[in-house]
């Protein structure tokens, strides 16, 4: 190393250390939207509630044992159709069943019906996107194919026909929502890297020969992160509504496995004198769908302070 | 313009050829196969049905089958249903009227309440009436309609079981038993299934217009046409809801397809007699012909709903051209 060399370094790191000096340390992207997701009390607010519903699917059997005492399935004919009390706090089924207890352990499903579609379908989607916006050509016009078709597709009336062609389980649900999911991840991925390969330091990496993957992986799908874990949180929102729905018309995950949507399809016989029946799942659902967009709101909020409205 | 149609319409065949195999294949999936009504009638003598599947071609490899099945549902011959025994084509079309009304009640309603109300909350920004108007939309948004049908079902049955009282009625499109057409009848049972079928669409117009009122407002013509003085009336029709209408078509045929897919939760909700009702009421009696039939009927509105929305983009906003 030269001196000239030695003296510039020297030269711009004591700039570089006044700068920090002056500023403070400079923050990296995840510690800039950390601080602007903390200043936003709704969405604070949002990830708390869907993080508590969450504990609570997760633990359904410690509250089976410590806080209600009552089995999801245990039938207690003596007391079925009970109004809300302090012992039954959402009231019983028809079947004396405690409806607080199968309303946590229904969350359960829902819910993990919920991540695994959002999972399932931003692997694939941020996949197939990726490919589908990097590479053009003959496996983008193939890939937007198939999204069309997708697209155009009535999918809860081509589920119900399946659903009453095979006996679903809540995985058999996961599976054929997770199918017909991913394509909307394909598509804004897509748009995304269509605009991010055009920067220079994509073109750069390129031009010094990086290989294709490393330039996907490393240099293209970080900027494309932020807004797939907004979709993620509509995501997981739209398989549990779909899910409610199918299994609420009797073609989704079949009981005695109780999810928020077949709760609902039950309780409509009872409904006129019972309203709680069909009050909580429903209120359930929502308090979930409300809290996922509360939270992917503010996530988008402080990841991307331009697209704020 | 002509080439661009022409271009949509032949994209729109793969769609279509796709989602038949699709269907073709749930039909030959379904146990019992396409004969099963012939075959669980014990006056049927089996020689016969061999005879059938020669005469139909049941005997044929599927990809011919397939040709030929695919050339029927094309003319329209879809096949007979295992109970009835009536046309496909009839038992769907009967209930289309239905589904249609529905679907339209419920656009229009859609526009009638979403599209003031967004325009008002964005014209009134930081207000106490937007916050109010935000409030709501963003929690009725997180809220899946159907149920809020239910709810109110449960509701009006219980006013009626207090009081006596039908302040709306909660089932079927007209009073059961009366036969001659009464339109003010007809109209009375729309009320409720359009508003909560609606409700997706309002909801979600609702929350559209605010923002895009917002960003018209940015717009320098609509600080000049408040600059030279125009009325605050005239500013908001002719230039900021003509402006923020645009994006409403495209969202339309969003709509469309949403409704049309909701259609059987809506319908079963409601008792509707249409053809959400008839895909539930077929498919759990696995007359599979009629649930398919209804599925194709769907897709092919669903289609063209989609390009009438696209073509429409370009005749509300003349800087796009079909090219």
């Amino acid at each position: 190393m030269t001196t000239t060399q030695s003296k510039t370094r020297a030269a711009a790191d004591s700039a570089y250390a006044l700068e920090e000096a002056l500023r403070g340390p400079s923050r990296s992207f995840w510690q800039d939207a950390w601080i602007r997701f903390r200043r936003d009390r709704l969405a604070i607010t949002g990830g708390l509630v869907f993080f508590f519903l969450c504990a609570m699917a997760l633990g359904a059997p410690l509250i089976s044992q410590y806080v209600t005492g009552y089995d999801p399935d245990r039938i207690n004919l003596r007391e079925n159709y009970q109004p809300p009390s302090v012992t039954h706090w959402f009231g019983t089924d028809e079947y004396g069943r405690d409806y607080f207890t199968r309303i946590v352990w229904a969350g359960r499903i829902s819910l993990a019906i919920g991540f695994m579609v959002a999972i399932g379908s931003v692997v694939i989607g941020v996949a197939l996107g990726l490919i589908s916006g990097y590479f053009g050509g003959k496996i983008d016009d193939f890939l937007q194919a198939i999204v069309n078709i997708v697209a155009a597709t009535p999918f809860l009336p081509l589920l119900i026909i399946v659903g009453s062609l095979i006996k679903l389980d809540w995985l058999g649900v996961a599976f054929l929502l997770t199918i017909l999911g991913w394509t909307g991840e394909l598509r804004i991925v897509r748009g995304q890297v269509l605009s991010i390969k055009q920067r220079d330091y994509v073109l750069a990496a390129q031009a010094i020969g990086v290989k294709d993957r490393r330039i996907m992986f490393q240099h293209i799908l970080p900027n494309v992160f932020s807004i797939v874990l907004v979709i993620l949180g509509f995501d997981i929102v739209g398989a549990m509504l779909t899910e409610a729905g199918l299994s609420f018309l009797g073609f989704g995950v079949q009981p005695p496995t109780a999810t928020w949507g077949n709760m609902l399809s039950n309780a409509l016989s009872y409904a006129t004198r019972n309203p709680w029946l069909v009050f909580f799942p429903g209120l359930a659902i929502s308090l979930a769908v409300f809290s996922i967009y509360l939270l992917a709101d503010g996530l988008r909020d402080a990841m991307d302070p331009r697209l704020k409205r | 313009m002509t080439r661009y149609l022409v271009r949509r319409l032949l994209q729109t065949i793969p769609v279509l050829i796709i989602i038949s195999i699709i269907q073709f294949g749930l039909i030959n999936a379904a146990p019992g196969g396409p004969l099963k009504a012939y075959i669980l009638d014990p006056n049927v003598d089996p020689e016969d049905i061999k005879r059938l599947e020669r005469d139909l071609g049941l005997d044929q490899p599927l990809p011919i089958q397939y040709l030929v099945w695919m050339g029927n549902m094309l003319t329209g011959n879809m096949g007979y249903s295992y109970f009835t025994h009536r046309p496909v084509l009839e038992a769907v079309l009967e209930r289309l009227p239905a589904t249609l009304e529905l679907g339209i009640a419920a656009t229009l309603i859609s526009y009638i309440i979403g599209i003031p109300l967004g325009v008002y909350a964005g014209l009134h920004r930081g207000g106490r009436i937007d916050n109010v108007i935000r409030f709501f939309l963003s929690i009725l948004n997180a809220v899946p309609h159907w149920w809020l049908g239910l709810l109110a079902i449960i509701l009006l049955a219980n006013i009626k079981l207090a009081t006596g009282v039908q302040i709306l009625p909660i089932a079927g499109m007209k009073t059961l038993g009366r036969e001659e057409f009464d339109p003010l009848d007809y109209l009375w049972h729309l009320i409720l299934p359009a508003f909560m079928l609606g409700t997706t669409g309002w909801v979600g117009f609702g929350r559209y217009m605010r923002s895009e009122t917002l960003e018209v407002l940015g717009q320098d013509y609509v600080r000049t046409a408040y600059a030279k003085g125009l009325a605050q009336r005239v500013v908001v029709f002719r230039h900021i809801l003509r402006n923020a209408l645009i994006p409403v078509v495209t969202l339309s045929a969003g709509l469309l397809v949403g409704l049309i897919s909701g259609a059987a939760i809506y319908e079963q909700v409601f008792s509707w007699p249409g053809m959400g009702r008839l895909l539930l009421d077929a498919t759990l009696k696995k007359d599979y012909p009629i649930s398919i039939g209804v599925v194709f009927v769907f897709t092919i509105l669903a289609v063209v709903g989609r390009l009438i929305a696209d073509l429409a983009y370009g005749w509300v906003d003349p800087r796009i051209r079909y090219d």
